[in-house]
């Protein structure tokens, strides 16, 4: 240092909260100093001053204790670790002595008083701080000096020692052998390897060791020109006398002057090796045997890879594969030949077709020989090579398109052949109705002597004209009547049918030909029968052909009855006879179409063998279903059966058939009577089942005459203390002003059983006849409750 | 007064064999074989029912049962519709016209006598 030619200035590293102390400080120093004398560096917070100590450049720190970010105890020694070099003075309170002590024992150069704060004392305790550090840093360079000689001193003394630990830890077996070939030296490893003490090996003989035997210098042979034998695979001898495979390395130990001190042998016990060998081995081979079988696998998939190729090669199927771009990537030997193209024509060739994933299409194409086939194609998405592209499938569907074609062709030419069929016999069955009325009136005219009185032989003859005329015409009405049928063309009117009544009527129509017959007929039926919801004229069509075919086949003296039993599910209705009978073998045909089984002893009587499949047509129609039962010379049984509807299902397809009727957009109005249903059991009760029907009857007939005089027809249906009377485009007003009427006309029934009437009109409260049956539905629950 | 029966048909052989038939049941039988001379005539004459053939030229028989039901002075006559047809649609449209009866030719003139009986004395 030349502070007198130079002087440099201090530069002073002031920590310090108060402004005014620094300000103080500042302005001693520049008074005993000079300006250039110190440089002050001020700071308020002892962070802001570590990392003013961090840069470097401060010969001194001057530090107020109690900073804002530090409390007195612990400012020292933060300040002190950022910088150990840096000599610091300690600006203290007055009371604060105890604190200055603490500083001055951490390492603290000097402790100022603030309040005796005076600029020469300041500056020598600057300066004295700056010198005091100094040499401190030169002793402690010097300590560290001595440190290291002692350190290294020590190494020296303790090197023996150190090695010999070093050779006692080896895990190789360590022998050092004289040049005398006794044994020097023996590690731990080697007493363990070899099982004997060390006191038994020292000054022996090296052979007892070695293999190599009495010839303690086999090394030497060995060694050759460097002194030096490297893994050399021997054995050792322990005391048991057992060889323990070893890897031996030794070399020759000289002394400074080149002469030969010993011979160091190391040797590594090579039986964990062995063992892992062995281990690794079968490893190795459990190894081989998988990569074996992974080679088969392989093999396997070769295989399987070549079958699947000749597979796609080989389907009929065309396969393509087409890329994003829609370019062909792959095309099999098919779909070559469905385009009439070389593989290779197609190969990197646009597709030419819209791709969607997903999608069957049919594709129309033009082959290369100008001929056209049409081919189904799937789409699929797949890879090919790594990149996303299309799996298409083709079919070629040409001939099976042809074929569809050709039998739909065929079908609507039978369909078309069919309905002429149809037609013709609905025509001609209608055209031969008014002639056929012409010739039956005039034989009819005949015999009832509208031109005179007839001579018996003349009545006979005229009379077989007319009842052939009219199997005439009921021949024609079947055959018109099947074509209806099988046309589609029947509806069925249903309502609540009196059966017992309607059969009446029927057995009445054929009493004076069973009479003629000597035949009796007889009804009966369970008491408790209810109203059967069916068409009454189809069903008597059914009844009257049963009947007549039994009064046909059924000799004098015999016995038809018809009977009807009530079920939960449906009425039945039986047909017996007791006349000849049908083989059990014919029972399956009578109902087919044009069958006829047995015309002898039918009185010569011919019909067009539609009869009876026209009645099974009509039960079939009312959902029901048709049997006969017959023996041989004992007489048939036919039975057929008529659902049981309950209220509901009768309205829903009373409202569901009247609205077809009407037509879309027209109305449809109900007229619902709800009979207070106490007082309509109680009537029902108290005067008995035939009076509440026939007082139902007489409203029925009311509710008629009523509407016949607005115009409109009605369909009644009752049941369940509930009568529904439909009324067919009649609008609400209109159908408001008929409920008035039927009010009024209907007075004297109220008192006897009290009833309500509600009109409820399709299209304008119901949309539809569901709907309107559910508004007719909450209606009556309505009622119930209310 | 004889009562009197009007037949509408164009069927000429077929009228003849009903009015034969008529006329010796004691019946006073006139006859048209087209809808709307049927009309004007049976407005005239008034006749106490009417034989009514749905297939007539010039209006059909629904047209004119219609006419003589919406008419006060001809709406009480009864009218029995002839019809060769049996489909369902004929009976209803006959019905929704305001027919009385109706029978599907070939028919037993019994039964017709027996309708025509029947439709007088109500």
């Amino acid at each position: 240092m030349t502070k007198k030619d130079h002087p440099k200035p201090i530069r002073v590293l002031l920590v310090e909260d108060n402004p005014g102390d620094a300000r103080l400080i500042r302005e001693m120093l520049a008074d005993v100093g000079g300006p250039a004398a110190f440089q002050l560096d001020w700071v308020d917070r002892l962070s802001t001053g570590i990392e003013r100590l961090t840069k470097g450049g401060v010969d001194v720190v001057l530090l107020d204790l109690a900073l804002p970010d530090s409390g007195a105890e612990d400012t020292f020694t933060t300040i002190r670790g950022a910088a150990r070099m840096v000599p610091i003075v300690v600006l203290t309170l007055l009371e604060d002595d105890e604190k200055a002590a603490k500083a001055m024992q951490g390492g603290a150069q000097d402790y100022l008083v603030k309040a005796e704060l005076d600029g020469n004392f300041l500056k020598h305790s600057i300066r004295y701080a700056i010198e005091r550090g100094r040499s401190k840093v030169q002793l402690e360079i010097l300590n560290a000096a001595l440190q290291q000689r002692v350190q290294d001193l020590r190494m020296t003394t303790v090197s023996k020692a150190y090695v010999d630990n070093i050779i006692e830890s080896m895990a190789e077996t360590l022998v050092v052998i004289s040049p005398d070939g006794v044994i020097q030296l023996v590690n731990r490893a080697a007493i363990n390897l070899l099982g004997y003490e060390r006191s038994e090996l020292i000054g022996q003989p090296g052979g007892i060791v070695f293999e190599d035997g009495d010839d303690v210098f086999f090394f030497f042979k060995r060694m050759g020109i460097n002194d030096m034998i490297r893994s050399v695979e021997t054995n050792v001898v322990a005391k048991d006398g057992t060889r323990v495979p070893v890897m031996l390395s030794g070399s020759v130990m000289r002394d400074e002057s080149g002469a030969m001190q010993g011979i160091v042998a190391v040797a590594q016990d090579m039986r964990q090796q062995r063992l892992a060998e062995e281990q690794l081995k079968k490893v190795d081979e459990s190894l081989e045997a998988e990569i074996h079988q992974r080679r088969s696998v392989a093999t396997e998939l070769e295989v399987t890879k070549a079958n699947f190729s000749s597979i796609v090669e080989k389907t009929r199927d065309g396969i393509l594969i087409v890329d994003k771009e829609g370019i062909v990537l792959y095309a099999n030997p098919a779909a070559a030949t469905l385009f009439g193209r070389e593989e290779e024509e197609l190969l990197d060739h646009p597709f030419g077709f819209p791709l969607t994933a997903g999608e069957t299409t049919e594709l129309e194409i033009r082959r290369s020989d100008d001929a056209k086939c049409v081919a189904e194609m799937r789409l699929d998405d797949t890879e090919w090579r790594g990149e996303d592209a299309y799996l298409a499938t083709l079919r070629d569907v040409t001939e099976r398109k042809r074929l569809l074609a050709e039998a739909k062709r065929i079908n609507e030419e039978l369909r078309q052949a069919n309905q002429i069929k149809d037609d013709f016999i609905a025509n001609v069955s209608h055209e031969l109705r008014t002639p056929l009325a012409t010739i039956s009136n005039v034989l009819a005219n005949a015999l009832a002597g509208v031109w005179g009185a007839l001579s018996d032989e003349a009545r006979s003859e005229l009379r077989t004209g007319h009842t052939n005329a009219q199997r005439l015409a009921s021949m024609v009405n079947n055959l018109l009547d099947m074509s209806t049928i099988q046309a589609g063309r029947v509806s069925l009117e249903k309502s609540q049918v009196d059966m017992p009544a309607l059969i009446g009527s029927v057995t009445e129509s054929v009493k004076a030909k069973a009479k003629e017959k000597g035949i009796a007929l007889m009804t009966s039926h369970d008491p408790d029968l209810g109203l059967v919801f069916c068409d009454p004229m189809k069903i008597v069509r059914v009844l009257t052909n049963l009947v007549g075919n039994a009064l046909k086949f059924t000799g004098e003296g015999g016995t038809i009855s018809i009977a009807i039993q009530n079920g939960r599910e449906d009425a039945r209705i039986s047909v017996s006879d007791t006349g000849r009978g049908i083989a059990e073998e014919n029972q399956m045909l009578i109902f087919e179409r044009f069958q006829q089984v047995d015309r002898t002893d039918a009185g010569g009587e011919k019909g067009t063998g539609l009869g009876l499949a026209i009645v099974k047509e009509l039960v079939e129609l009312h959902g029901g279903t048709i049997s006969v039962q017959s023996e041989l010379g004992k007489g048939s049984t036919f039975s057929f059966t008529l659902p049981v509807y309950s209220l509901e299902a009768m309205l829903r397809e009373t409202v569901h058939t009247e609205f077809t009727m009407c037509g879309q957009g027209n109305h449809l109005s109900l007229i619902v009577l709800t009979f207070e249903q106490a007082e309509f059991e109680a009537t029902k009760e108290g005067g008995g089942v035939e009076q509440w029907k026939q007082m139902l009857e007489d409203i029925e007939t009311t509710i008629r005459q009523v509407v016949r005089r607005s115009m409109h027809d009605a369909v009644v249906h009752y049941g369940d203390g509930r009568m529904i009377l439909f009324l067919r485009d009649t609008p609400k007003a209109g159908a408001a002003s008929v409920r008035e009427r039927i009010v009024s006309a209907l007075a004297p029934y109220e008192e006897r059983c009290p009833f309500m009437v509600t009109t409820i009109s399709c299209s304008e409260e119901a949309e539809n006849p569901d709907a309107l049956v559910a508004a007719v539905d909450n209606l009556v629950e309505e009622l119930a409750n209310g | 007064m004889d009562r009197t029966i009007f037949i509408a048909d164009d069927e000429l052989d077929f009228v003849s064999t009903l009015r034969s038939r008529l006329e010796f049941e004691g019946f006073g039988v006139t006859t048209a074989a087209d809808g709307k001379e049927a009309l004007q005539r049976i407005i005239h004459e008034k006749p106490d029912l009417i034989l009514l053939d749905i297939m007539m030229p010039t209006m059909n028989g629904y047209q004119v049962c219609r006419e003589l039901k919406g008419n006060a002075e001809t709406s009480s006559i009864p009218i029995l519709m002839l019809t060769a047809k049996s489909q369902e649609s004929d009976k209803f449209w006959g019905r929704e016209a305001g027919a009385d009866d109706y029978v599907t030719k070939p028919f037993d003139m019994e039964e017709l006598m027996e309708k025509i009986g029947g439709l007088l004395d109500e």
